[in-house]
């Protein structure tokens, strides 16, 4: 069911050039979501921000492949349940886009398995407030990250526990 | 109540974070430093849940005692260089947090310090992007890590080697003369110096050297 949103003002799509701050350039996104209320809740969120523009939603993988190498928008937001645990999908995706995961996961490994993956960010649903998914976007879009509080607290552990286990700088040591 | 120690070498910076914070009911400044080394200190007398920490200060600067002050507190970097290796060294040191001055509002920073507080964490767009990196810079490290040391045990059973001549060469490599070893493996000098001819010989090496570099699947130097 992907819906391409025509874009009748011509804007530029393009993810580069964008201030960290955001800026008021305007930034395009797809949202890529298996659930049709959650797409429509997601589009109403972005919607209200004008200085982010919705040009797709697709209801699958195959679908947001599709859409985002023919539209080429800044941002994908990817709902993962349409990943693959290879992040095979994101990977597709991120050749042409910043790809920003949306998640349920709450729990350090799955949240770390999905930040191997090449996205720039992840948003956890229960830990979006106010301004934070049009944030989130725009810092995307700009060429930084995002991540929710649980989130920064798997990647933070995940860090220093691989610094405990291989030492800084340097591969670990090989000899028997 | 979160208990939070600010520290930075501003008295204005302080006096502003303090007022940004006076405003919720479950946080209360208990100190302030205006260096690393008077933070330490501090910090241990007072255990407070969070420290806000700045990283330019005189005397020591809060990369040189970020992991110090993360032993026991929860830190929440707020300071206005976003140098990715700043970002990254203090992340790696044990911060949960990192937030740069004047892209923040008071909503925000205290979001941040409890998020921090919870065990959680807070970082802005640009350290979130470094955190990213760096994890998948450190996750493809160990994957290149993880198929040397399998392409070096495939070789190693390649050689024939029997156990004990296996831990003889654990041994070599370890650096061990060959008393040590003998003394080791309780054998005599000459049954290591036995065990050592038979491993140059199925190990094709000349020298210990070698047999240490073909063993661990280094590469030879030069």
């Amino acid at each position: 069911m992907g819906v391409a949103i025509s874009d009748a003002s011509g804007q530029p799509r393009t993810h580069t050039g964008v201030p960290a701050d955001g800026g008021t350039a305007l930034v395009t996104a797809l949202i890529a979501h298996p659930c049709p209320i959650e797409r429509a809740a997601l589009r109403a969120a972005l919607d209200a921000d004008d200085r982010i523009r919705v040009v797709a939603i697709a209801g699958d993988g195959d679908e947001a492949v599709a859409l985002t190498h023919r539209l080429r928008p800044a941002v994908v937001l990817l709902d993962d349940q349409l990943g693959t645990p290879e992040g095979g999908l994101v990977r597709a995706l991120a050749q042409h886009a910043g790809v920003l995961a949306l998640t349920r996961a709450t729990e350090r490994r799955a949240i770390t398995a999905l930040l191997r993956a090449p996205v720039r960010g992840c948003l956890v649903y229960g830990q979006i407030e106010g301004a934070d998914l049009h944030r989130a976007v725009r810092a995307v879009a700009a060429g930084l990250g995002w991540l929710s509080p649980v989130a920064v607290a798997a990647a933070s552990f995940e860090l220093r526990a691989r610094t405990r286990r291989t030492g800084q700088p340097g591969p670990a040591y090989q000899g028997s | 109540m979160i208990e939070v120690l600010i520290v930075d070498d501003n008295p204005i910076v302080r006096m502003a974070l303090r007022g940004f914070l006076a405003g919720a009911e479950d946080v209360t400044v208990v100190g302030e430093a205006p260096d690393g080394r008077t933070a330490v200190a501090t910090a241990q007398r007072l255990r407070p849940d969070v420290i806000l920490l700045d990283h330019r200060m005189p005397i020591a600067d809060g990369l040189s005692v970020v992991s110090k002050l993360a032993e026991s507190s929860r830190v929440l970097v707020l300071t206005s260089d976003d140098a990715d290796e700043l970002i990254a060294g203090m992340l790696l040191g044990g911060a949960r947090g990192y937030l740069v001055h004047g892209e923040f509002d008071p909503t925000e920073l205290l979001r941040a310090v409890r998020a921090v507080a919870a065990g959680q964490g807070w970082l802005s767009p640009r350290s979130a992007s470094v955190t990213i990196a760096v994890l998948r810079e450190q996750a493809s490290r160990e994957q290149e890590d993880a198929h040397r040391a399998e392409s070096a045990r495939a070789t190693r059973e390649g050689f024939g080697l029997t156990r004990r001549e296996q831990e003889v060469m654990a041994l070599l490599c370890a650096g061990h003369s060959n008393a040590a070893i003998a003394r080791r493996l309780l054998l005599t000098e000459k049954t290591v110096k036995n065990h050592l001819a038979n491993i140059f010989t199925k190990l094709q090496a000349r020298n210990r050297t070698e047999a240490v570099v073909r063993w661990t699947g280094q590469p030879e130097p030069g």
